[in-house]
């Protein structure tokens, strides 16, 4: 699986050897949340080579938070069961560590920025602080004093924004606090979790800009995970679609975007289009996303899936190449040809 | 060209707040803008335009400090009994956080039972008539639906619940403030569907209040873009996103990513120029393209009588632009 990926992935650098900075294979993971079990991973495989910018799209409840904190070990402990799967981060095998193990891989080689960054900040201490924390930890030959003034400036904060205390910034510039911190663990993969959601649109221009710019000049891979499919595609040049805990269609977000193969997909973005059709409707999905305290035994958009076939709700099919389509991947029994009509 | 005034007129309509620090906040600003019937206008702005104080301006939850808003010709300052509960119940909001809009403690019956009743339909024919929204909105009509609490619904249905209360009313104006943010593209269009049929059966005029000008795009015929508290440019949806002339439309347009890849991040400029506009033009500290005039001077907002399309800017109508 991971060696199609490879072949099928196209690099922004012909010739070099990249390495994947996180794999994942077929993960499964559920919550236990009151009497009901969450079966929130149900078979989601993703891989991030280094230098690389991978967008993960669906829409709430989907599973791609869930798979964003596995990947930096911040499910909730206790609470989460890896049922099956395996997680590579910078070619270490995470899938069983302990949460005591964690610290040591967390802001290098993986950090992370939410969507939500004055509850990520400590609303006590001065940015300035904040900042020179991460680099005191994980960059420990670098002069604090100066490195903060480098990251500072580095997100296009003025000087003067040190000093401030966290309720004193703008919501995009708190945005630009939490990607200096991360910077200044100086990682190998950045994940990002809707960093732009709460932001007004000239603001979230403005901050995709910007990562997009640090992505390039710092060397790190990103992992943006969002519900705005056109986010992703302003970044990203590869992208996954998950849908009820699954990874259904992965390969070039242009690709995917202008001629999706998965049915889910498909119905997905001709909502996302917000357009009129020739009756003046919008387009939409019909029905609900299916409960993910019962398991699914089939594919999970089955019951909504103007295309499916009987062996729908039976299986899941496994990744295949969409014929003609040789970097696209996806799961739907159309694209088996074996799967009798 | 009726002869009739608007459903709602807006006509000069200031409001500030007095900050913590004492300062004032001029929240909206010599506001013009009228709504006729059954017509969709939308408002687009971001944070802190003063769009959602605007809404409840129209509510009549706040008052304004200056001008005056009319509803069917007539000031709503000076409304009072039966005239008051008449607009209280031809104009009704539907909100962007549902789930803080409901009492938590009523069910999805109790709600729409409380809503009726208020729009003085006789006991007897609540129940039925509950049952008749919720189809209206595409909602199951079940008992199995009456009996839930708003935490049982899913944000979709929750977002249906709000506009089978508002419609419960049989408002003549549904005042839409950011329905679809956070809503997930597959539910999206089902709002918008929702809306667009409601608007044609029962004849109902929007205020939809966005961020999103693809969903002014959509929805509205008529777009007024609003930037702290001042209308800077307004018009018929298609012509004003078709030719933005306002530097703040413009960049709006442009910070806007799409499906296609089209937005080339890489072009936005941004610049900053301190952040009190002082005198001039409110989008002077970051207009790419403001000039000395700008600085000093407050643009009036200018129509083209052509099209019908107003702008505020000193610039606009000038060559090259």
């Amino acid at each position: 699986m991971a060696e199609l990926s490879i072949r099928a992935t196209p690099g922004p650098e012909r010739g070099t050897e990249r390495q994947p900075v996180a794999e994942v294979q077929d993960l499964h993971l559920s919550y236990r949340a009151g009497g009901h079990p969450v079966h929130a991973v149900q078979g989601a495989s993703l891989t991030v080579f280094d230098r690389e910018a991978v967008g993960l799209v669906g829409e709430s409840g989907c599973g791609k938070s869930s798979l964003a904190r596995a990947i930096i070990g911040l499910l909730p402990e206790g609470r989460t069961v890896i049922e099956g799967g395996r997680l590579v981060v910078a070619g270490r095998d995470v899938t069983r560590l302990s949460a005591g193990e964690w610290p040591g891989l967390r802001g290098s080689p993986v950090a992370m920025v939410f969507q939500d960054s004055l509850s990520f900040l400590n609303p006590l201490m001065r940015i300035g602080a904040q900042v020179a924390e991460a680099v005191v930890r994980h960059d420990p030959g670098a002069d604090p004093t100066a490195r903060v003034r480098e990251l500072i400036d580095l997100v296009r904060l003025p000087a003067v924004a040190a000093r401030a205390y966290p309720y004193e910034l703008s919501g995009g510039m708190r945005q630009r606090v939490a990607i200096a911190i991360a910077l200044g663990c100086r990682p190998r993969l950045l994940v990002a979790d809707e960093p732009t959601t709460a932001l007004d649109v000239t603001t979230q221009a403005e901050i995709l800009k910007l990562i997009a710019e640090l992505q390039a000049s710092q060397g790190m891979a990103l992992l943006l995970i969002s519900h705005d499919l056109a986010v992703v595609r302003a970044l990203c040049r590869r992208v996954y679609v998950m849908y009820a805990g699954r990874t259904v269609e992965w390969g070039p977000t242009g690709a995917v975007f202008e001629s999706p193969a998965h049915p889910y997909v498909h119905a997905l973005l001709g909502a996302a289009r917000t357009v009129r059709d020739d009756h003046g409707r919008f387009a939409t999905v019909e029905g609900e996303v299916p409960d993910l305290r019962h398991r699914i035994a089939g594919c999970p958009f089955a019951g909504r899936c103007p295309r499916a076939l009987a062996v729908c709700t039976d299986r899941m099919p496994a990744p295949t190449r969409v014929a003609g389509l040789d970097t696209r991947e996806v799961r739907c029994w159309l694209y088996e040809p074996d799967a009798a009509p | 060209m009726t002869p009739s005034p608007p459903l709602l007129e807006f006509r000069q309509v200031a409001k500030q707040f007095r900050q913590r620090d004492d300062s004032l906040l001029r929240a909206v600003s010599g506001v013009d803008l009228t709504i006729d019937r059954e017509e969709c206008v939308a408002l687009v702005g971001e944070s802190g335009s003063g769009k959602s104080t605007l809404a409840r301006l129209a509510l009549r939850l706040l008052q304004p400090d200056a001008g005056e808003i009319l509803y069917r010709g007539r000031s709503i300052a000076g409304m009072g009994g039966a005239e008051l509960r008449d607009f209280r119940r031809s104009i009704q909001p539907v909100f962007q956080d549902t789930a803080a809009t409901f009492n938590p403690r009523r069910t999805v019956r109790d709600t729409l039972g409380q809503a009726l009743r208020q729009a003085s339909v006789a006991r007897r024919d609540v129940e039925p008539r509950a049952r008749g929204l919720l189809e209206s909105v595409r909602l199951p009509a079940t008992a199995e639906i009456l009996d839930r609490y708003p935490h049982e619904l899913s944000g979709g249905q929750r977002q249906r619940l709000a506009i089978a209360r508002a419609i419960a009313m049989e408002p003549a104006l549904i005042i839409a403030d950011e329905p679809l943010s956070g809503a997930d593209a597959s539910i999206r269009g089902q709002i918008l569907n929702l809306l667009a049929d409601l608007g044609q059966e029962r004849r109902v005029a929007y205020l939809f209040i966005t961020h999103d000008l693809s969903i002014a795009r959509a929805f509205a015929r008529r777009v007024a873009v609003i930037y702290r508290g001042l209308i800077v440019e307004e018009g018929p949806t298609a012509e004003v996103l078709r030719r933005p002339t306002h530097p703040y439309t413009q960049l709006l347009l442009a910070s806007a990513p799409t499906l296609d890849g089209s937005v080339d991040l890489a072009g936005i400029t941004s610049v900053a120029r301190g952040s009190s506009a002082g005198a001039g033009c409110v989008f002077w500290p970051r207009c790419p393209v403001a000039v000395d005039v700008c600085e000093a001077t407050p643009p009036p907002l200018v129509a083209t009588p052509a099209t019908g399309h107003r702008v505020a800017c000193h610039l606009a109508g000038r060559t090259g632009r």
